[in-house]
């Protein structure tokens, strides 16, 4: 018999009912809003029942207890508290306080609730009774007539004032329905207050469990009636353990009513507890409750079978309405995890509803039906105690006999095999799985599913199911084997060509064949030559019969031509391919790529492929099939290995699309003529399995770009040159196209160039005369295809300084599909350009003091210092002095023509030059010219070049007034008269007076005028002359003057004196002067 | 120790280094090896969040509990327990089955010869496992 279902009151929370009378919404307006106010919903509505009621009331009566009646919970006491018994009657009255006829209306008021009251007496009801007086105008607290009339008013009906309200139809009608809701509510409460008192009250003759069940199964859900749910929720464990604590107790023959008890209590607490949001307590509750009733005793009434049957799928509906409550609960927000989650409940209630299906068969099978079904029915009475067994209402104890006996039958009879309950509890529980990402567990309920589609006789859907479980790889091999050993007898068994072929694959796989021992290499080839397969596992116990049946399938079914195609993805299979490109991963648009494929076995036996295709693609594009070989044998020992070519020409494959393997096709059997015609294919996925990429031979993708450039540089060009030279490179070039090449030119583009500083280079043009800026060669006719290399000589002269590369173009024509193309190769050359050499220059003065400024019409010396960058030789050095500059000495300093001055690498030399400078006006700083040096590498046949080098800029000071030494006597000797001339040279354009101070010096002796104050004239020069002697010999200091002028500044005049020379030789007075002095 | 019905290690990938089924239940070698791999879903949500290495009890059906261990390089441990014995075992008992096998993997993977990764064949959890399986008796 199936688990008993309370009902439809269990769904939903228990609302409190609530009659409402007097009330006529059909013509009255204001009553017609009062009933639409009292049905609307709103959030806050206290949870009560109401309804309207007219004429009379229909309450039911204390039952009169009937003999042999025995149980533990009636059916209907709770729809009894649900639909008929009010917990308050509200009527409702039209009568104002100031109403004209007051005492009639009251006396009539006064009949109705006494009429309510007398019908409720009847029923031995408690009910409470409440009256709203509904009235035009609202009423004043002040108001006396008011005060005594609702005195009197309660007083006539015998109600209390609590009992009593006043609804003024002219207000905010749903605002005081809101209210009057909350004391209808208050009232119930009250109302099952009381009941709880009176069931409590009851006394339980020898606390028999059955009693004591039923009366904390009343307080408890008079509780949730009063919403006490946690009253309620204790009531319930206090009924729940009792059942159990009198588990061992219960008569064999009221097990099942007791289960069915014990299932209520625990479905009701589950709810609750879900309800207070302690969803661990009840998800162990549930735990404690399997453990508890899951594992008790099935019992032996009605038979042994049929209880255990009965247990079987009691269980499964516990398990069923827990998930249910579960998922409820989860709908409504409670969060579940992978660990707790409705799914694991509905997986086991599908286990338990499995095992309760194939213990229903067996009894099926093991009894089978001979009488007729009974009549009466005796599971048609309706039952009066909830999980009571239908054929014994109204007995006290056991039917009759022949009773007991049609039960069982009919019992019997009604069991069906319910396979398609388990495949909707399986299906629901891999919802919940998939939700909460369990992967392993929607593999164990589809391999569930699979297993009852089998009971079921749904064959190919079992197939298809094992084959998607039997496909995930982190499965125990153990369980793999058991489905494909179910999934081969069962493909044998129904003669599916595909399938049988597909599992004789997987089971071929040594990971298989190592732990189950089968016949599939033969039945495979039986069916590779259209023969009927040998038995799979010939040492599985068949019946005879059967096999026989099994074959004359197969033999029907390979009468005709059959064809098969398996996705290797799919499946484990014994044969592995290995494919592969022998390329570049970049190709040529044009090329011709070869194709490696190795076809491994991992049986021993061998197995003839008929022809192998490879069929390779370009992103959405396909390749034709290659046809790599016929009549493959392969075997373990022997893989075979072969090759072929895919052709990118004229293929319709494009530029920059990726080229691989879509897949690999092993045929057996000829398409068009065999009986039996199988492809194994062999996708992206399945293809190189289990081969480490480091490990393919060559590669697994290919990109396809265009023709690429068909000259390039042997060898990378990279040259380091000095400024001005002309560098020499020799350019490698080789030939990469697959075509001959005609009519070669290397160009040197000025404006192509990506650096301006490639740009500025020149080049010597083919008759080596000129340098230009531009280029243009001609290198060759004809350049055959692997024709080696070209080399052709370059040489440039690079103008400015930097690292850059010079893009030089070669340009050619080629024939291609029978037209004259051109192109143009790029041919870089790496330049690393320096300077020569670094130049200094600085002014000295005579005496070889570096100066900061030059005194314009005075004598300074130019000093240039030349850094040398590389072993060069200076041929010449010429100073291309300004305007301005005029040279007072050209022997000395080192410059001149053929100087061939040879200087090493980071060496310097140094060249100078006496100048004066003659400018006219006192312009600041003046550019003193420039340097040409004529150089070259220290080499023996290269060319000089002259570089121009600007000297330095220096600031003229302006002066009036020059002045010159020059000693008359030479050489000076000591203690001899020396004769010095002191020379002043005006420049100014007025005349000067100036005053000459001979400075007495210990060294000299002098005679002269000591002071002497002269005019110059502009333009003209006056002399001072002055005899020394010196005193001693040697270096000695210049005799000094100093000079005054008032119309020059005296710091002008220092400066114009630091022009004299500083010092003096003086030689001894020695044989030689003797001599000279003598001569 | 009552009711020991078998113990698996499993890599990081899942993949399966040992696995050891006491021999009285050898006659449920299928379901336990569905219910060890079912587990394994809970091991994964588990150790995503855990503190510690040992898991608790991960998951339980009418014949089988099985709890697990996540070392700190990724090694999934599963004991598998049986539901229906009378007496369990307690939680702190569980916790030390798992160091004592944490301690026979460290010594198994301590020979050179053993290459990482690959099933595992040592006498220390023949050992282990042996008298996982006497007690229970």
């Amino acid at each position: 018999m199936d688990p008993v279902e309370a009902g439809d009151w269990l769904a939903g929370r228990p609302l409190q009912l609530v009659f409402i009378s007097g009330l006529d919404p059909t013509n009255k307006n204001h009553h017609n809003i009062i009933v639409n106010s009292l049905r609307q919903n709103r959030v806050d509505k206290p949870p009560l029942q109401l309804r309207i009621i007219s004429g009379e009331l229909d309450l039911p009566g204390k039952r009169e207890k009937q003999a042999g009646e025995k149980g533990i919970l009636r059916r209907d006491w709770p729809t009894k508290y649900l639909d008929q018994i009010p917990a308050l009657i509200v009527l409702f009255v039209d009568l104002d306080w100031n109403h004209p006829s007051w005492e009639e209306k009251k006396l009539e008021a006064e009949s109705k609730v006494a009429s309510i009251r007398s019908q409720l007496q009847q029923k031995n009801g408690t009910t409470k009774i409440a009256l709203v007086m509904l009235q035009e105008k609202s009423t004043n607290s002040e108001d006396n007539l008011a005060a005594e009339r609702a005195h009197a008013l309660c007083q006539i009906c015998s109600l209390t004032p609590k009992h009593l309200f006043v609804l003024p139809i002219h207000g905010d009608i749903p605002a005081y329905i809101c209210k009057l809701e909350s004391a209808f509510h208050e009232l119930a409460q009250s109302f099952y207050q009381q009941k709880l008192k009176a069931i409590r009250s009851r006394n339980i003759p020898n606390n028999t469990p059955s009693l004591h069940v039923r009366q904390l199964f009343k307080l408890a859900f008079i509780s949730e009636l009063r919403q006490d749910t946690h009253t309620a929720l204790r009531n319930y464990r206090l009924a729940y353990d009792q059942c159990r604590d009198t588990l061992e107790q219960w008569d064999g023959v009221d097990i099942f009513e007791w289960r069915s008890v014990a299932g209520l209590l625990n479905y009701k607490m589950c709810e609750l507890c879900f309800l207070h949001s302690t969803a661990l307590e009840a998800v162990n509750q549930m735990r404690k409750h399997q453990s508890i009733f899951f594992q008790s005793a099935p019992g032996i009434y009605p038979t042994l079978n049929l209880a255990s049957i009965e247990l079987l799928l009691w269980k499964a509906k516990q398990c069923w309405h827990f998930a249910q409550l579960f998922d409820q609960a989860v709908v409504g927000g409670l969060t579940a995890l992978a660990t707790l989650n409705p799914g694991t409940h509905l997986d086991q209630a599908a286990s338990i509803y499995s095992t309760a299906n194939t213990e229903i068969s067996a009894l099926k099978r093991n009894t089978p039906v001979t009488s007729p079904y009974p009549t009466p029915d005796p599971l048609a009475p309706n039952t009066v105690f909830f999980g009571q067994r239908p054929w014994r209402v109204g007995f006290d104890g056991l039917a009759t006999p022949e009773i007991e006996a049609s039960a069982v039958n009919a019992i019997t009879q009604r069991l069906v095999i319910n396979h398609e309950g388990v495949i909707s509890l399986l299906s629901a529980a891999m919802s919940q799985y998939k939700r909460y990402n369990c992967i392993r567990m929607q593999k164990k309920v589809m391999l569930e599913m699979g297993n009852v589609s089998y009971a079921n006789n749904e064959i190919p859907k079992a197939l298809q199911l094992w084959s998607i479980v039997a496909r995930d790889a982190a499965l125990p091999y153990s369980i793999r084997k058991d489905i494909m050993h179910r999934a081969v007898w069962a493909s044998y068994a129904i003669a599916s060509v595909k399938d049988f072929a597909a599992g004789c694959i997987q089971l071929l796989c040594p990971n298989y064949s190592k732990l189950l021992e089968s016949n599939c290499e033969t039945a495979f080839l039986d069916l590779l030559a259209s023969r009927v397969p040998a038995v799979p596992f010939p040492k599985d116990d068949v019946n005879l019969m059967q096999l026989q049946t099994y074959q004359q399938q197969w033999q029907k079914v390979l009468a005709d031509r059959q064809f098969f195609n398996i996705q290797a993805s799919r499946i484990e299979t014994f044969l592995n391919v290995y494919i592969s490109f022998l390329d570049q991963h970049i190709v040529e648009i044009n090329s011709k790529i070869a194709i490696r494929c190795e076809i491994r076995s991992e049986i021993e036996k061998s197995i003839i492929i008929d022809q192998i295709l490879v069929i390779c693609k370009a992103g959405e594009f396909q390749f034709d099939p290659i046809c790599l070989g016929n009549q493959i044998e392969v075997s373990s020992l022997k893989p075979a290995k072969i090759g072929g070519f895919l052709s990118l020409k004229s293929s319709g494959a494009q530029q920059n699309q990726i080229v691989q393997v879509a897949k690999v096709l092993l045929e057996f059997g000829q398409k068009s003529t065999s009986l039996m015609f199988g492809q194994l294919e062999f996708d992206e996925n399945s293809l190189n399995r289990n081969l480490p990429v480091e490990d393919v031979l060559g590669v697994e993708v290919l990109k396809i770009t265009g023709i690429k450039s068909g000259v390039k540089l042997a060898e990378p060009a990279r040259i380091q040159c000095l400024i001005g030279e002309v560098a020499q490179t020799r350019l490698k070039l080789e030939n990469i196209t697959k075509n001959a090449l005609k009519n070669c030119r290397l160009d040197f583009k000025r404006n192509e160039q990506k650096q301006t500083e490639a740009a500025a280079v020149l080049f010597v043009d083919q008759d080596g005369i000129e340098l230009k800026s531009e280029f243009s060669q001609k290198i060759c006719d004809v350049w055959p295809e692997n024709g080696g290399f070209l080399e052709i000589d370059v040489r440039f002269s690079a103008q400015l300084i930097g690292e850059y590369d010079l893009q030089l173009e070669l340009s050619y024509e080629f024939e291609e599909n029978s037209e004259i193309r051109k192109e143009t190769s790029n041919i870089p050359i790496n330049v690393l350009a320096k300077e020569p050499f670094q130049i200094q220059s600085q002014v000295l003065n005579m005496s070889g003091i570096p100066m900061q400024s030059i005194l314009n019409h005075c004598d300074h010396i130019l000093n240039v210092q030349i850094l040398s960058a590389d072993s060069l030789i200076i041929k010449s050095v010429e100073f291309l002095m300004a305007d301005v500059v005029g040279f007072v000495d050209h022997k000395n300093g080192g410059a001149g023509n053929e100087l061939n001055d040879e200087v090493e690498k980071e060496e310097i030399i140094c060249y100078s030059i006496a100048l004066r400078i003659e400018a006219k006006e006192d312009d600041g700083e003046t550019p003193l010219g420039r340097l040409a040096v004529e150089w070259k590498r220290n080499l023996a046949d290269s060319c000089p070049v002259r570089s121009v080098v600007p000297l330095c800029r220096i600031p003229v000071i302006p002066c009036p007034i020059s002045i010159h030494a020059n000693i008359k006597t030479s050489p000076a000797i000591v203690r001899q008269p020396i004769d010095i001339c002191f020379e002043l040279c005006s420049h100014h354009n007025e005349a000067i007076e100036i005053t000459a101070n001979f400075d007495l010096n210990d060294v000299f002796m002098f005679s002269g005028e000591r002071r002497i104050t002269l005019t110059v004239l502009p333009g003209k020069s006056r002399k001072i002359n002055v005899i020394v002697m010196a005193l001693s010999a040697g270096r000695l200091i210049f005799p000094r003057i100093t000079l005054r002028s008032p119309q020059v500044a005296d710091n002008l005049l220092q400066h114009a004196l630091r022009t004299l020379p500083a010092n003096i030789f003086v030689l001894p007075k020695s044989k030689l002067n003797n001599s000279i002095g003598d001569n | 120790m009552l009711g020991v019905v078998g113990f698996f290690i499993y890599g990081r990938e899942n993949i399966r280094l040992f696995d050891s089924i006491n021999p009285k239940y050898s006659n449920q070698l299928l379901e336990i090896e569905m219910f060890t791999y079912c587990s394994l879903d809970i091991v994964d949500e588990k150790s995503q969040r855990a503190t510690e290495m040992y898991l608790g009890q991960l998951f339980t059906d009418q014949k089988y509990r099985s709890y697990g261990f996540v070392t700190n390089t990724g090694i999934r441990m599963v004991l598998v327990l049986d539901a229906t014995s009378a007496a369990s075992l307690k939680d702190q008992e569980i916790r030390l089955i798992f160091k004592k096998f944490h301690g026979f993997y460290c010594n198994t993977i301590s020979n050179p010869f053993y290459e990482i990764g690959t099933p595992m064949k040592s006498r220390f959890f023949d050992e282990g496992v042996k008298e996982l399986y006497a007690v229970s008796e």
